[in-house]
């Protein structure tokens, strides 16, 4: 039971028994009490352990905070803590700079789906669908599929991404991907008649909406609705809309 | 038992995601990457993720699938680093496993990180879950998705080469065999 020249056999059974994971330790403890390598392979197990966790941590304290707030902002609602609440509504009304008209998202549970959505796109950057940065082509791409024409907005400072269908209570409704001063934002497009906001709202005054972080400006234009999602800090974002 | 909400739950776990993230990625940003689309799949989940019974590996779990799949599109090309390519008086040391802890507890950080980095993923992934996380063998079997028995012969592994790898950047380095009086023999 001597050790032979490199001791492989008892390799793992070192490894496992440095990491207090061996049964059979006696058999392993009277082997490494006489043999030197072994002895010194269990040291240098310590020593490895050692230096791992003395490795000095990349700096990613900016990264974890933008994480943080992510994960934040898909907090519920209804699940959510008060005070913040209560203190992102003030972020809020600083930033937006208008007055908004807070309402719980259970009275408009509709808009709940809007803002998931457009979250779970934002998150994952899961860009699919139709990508382009052409208003028109998009409009075309979508009306083949959707059987209305969803009449995108001429914005001259909106980078168009991309299209594509989405499901909002059943219903099929057009969902554009687009950009703001680098910001990234969703348009839902469908035809008024069906969902039909509980007030009618124009470009110029539109209905205001605000949810874990993120604000939505609906509004009813020929025949449509549209519903814009943005970071809530999105400054002046209700000023641009004609 | 009270548990915290998801989000509480996931930010607690955040600092050593992004650790992990950050050893099996190549930048800051790949690793923020790889977290936020692991903290969207958990939060997608938000019910397996807060009545499993170890959260914490759960999001391990989701971490490492996600680590694998981005692997598999992307082929990450092992390092092999060669001793010859080392400037060094090298010659007739023969770094073997036999390295003296006195390599390893001397190794320099850009070394222990070369060291690991050229590990394959699921060796760096097992090493570092176990010495610096603290998993289980068990726990590291489930985030991992393979036997315990597997788990044993990785780290077993990797703690071989990793010992290898830097006995020969030590003795590189100048670092003597296993005599005191060469430790600080130092170029630089
Ligand atoms: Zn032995």
């Amino acid at each position: 039971m001597m050790q032979n020249n490199s001791c492989r056999e008892w390799e793992e059974r070192l490894s496992a028994y440095s990491d207090g994971e061996l049964m059979d330790s006696p058999a392993l403890e009277a082997h490494v009490e006489e043999c030197p390598l072994c002895r010194r392979r269990l040291a240098n197990h310590q020593a490895l352990g050692e230096r791992l966790r003395q490795l000095p941590p990349p700096d990613l304290s900016d990264c974890q905070n933008r994480l943080e707030m992510g994960i934040l902002q898909k907090r519920h609602f209804h699940q959510g803590n008060r005070s913040i609440l209560a203190a992102a509504s003030v972020v809020i009304l600083l930033l937006v700079g208008v007055w908004v008209a807070l309402r719980p998202a259970s009275h408009d549970s509709m808009l709940r789906d809007y803002f998931d959505d457009h979250i779970g796109i934002v998150a994952t950057q899961d860009h699919k669908g139709f990508l382009s940065d052409d208003p028109k082509a998009m409009e075309a791409w979508l009306s083949e599929r959707l059987g209305f024409i969803p009449n995108i907005p001429p914005w001259p400072w909106a980078q168009w991404k991309s299209a594509r269908l989405c499901a909002i209570r059943g219903e099929r409704v057009a969902f554009v991907q687009l950009a703001m001063n680098d910001l990234d934002a969703s348009l839902f497009i469908h035809p008024s008649v069906r969902h039909g906001m509980s007030e009618t709202a124009s470009p110029q005054s539109p209905h205001i909406a605000v949810e874990r972080g993120y604000a939505a400006a609906c509004w009813q234009k020929d025949g449509l609705e549209y519903v814009l999602v943005a970071p809530a800090s999105a400054t002046n974002m209700f000023n641009r809309l004609d | 038992m009270i548990r915290s909400d998801p989000e509480t739950l996931l930010i607690d776990s955040l600092d050593a995601l992004l650790r992990m993230a950050a050893r099996l990625t190549k930048s800051p940003e790949e690793a923020e990457d790889l977290v936020q689309e692991t903290c969207a799949r958990i939060l997608g989940k938000r019910r397996s993720f807060i009545s499993h019974p170890n959260p914490k590996g759960y999001a391990f779990k989701t971490l490492f699938n996600l680590a694998r799949d981005r692997g598999r599109s992307q082929a990450r090309m092992p390092k092999i680093v060669s001793v010859a390519d080392m400037d060094s008086e090298i010659g007739a040391v023969q770094p073997d496993t036999e390295a003296s802890s006195r390599f390893i507890l001397n190794s320099l950080d850009d070394e222990v990180e070369k060291a690991l980095e050229d590990l394959s993923m699921e060796f760096r992934g097992a090493l570092w879950l176990r010495e610096v996380e603290g998993f289980t063998y068990d726990e590291i079997a489930q985030i991992q998705g393979v036997p315990v028995g597997t788990v044993r012969s990785r780290l077993a592994r990797a703690r071989r080469l990793m010992a290898e790898r830097l006995a020969e950047y030590g003795s590189a380095r100048g670092y003597g065999k296993d005599r005191p009086s060469s430790r600080e023999r130092k170029t630089s």
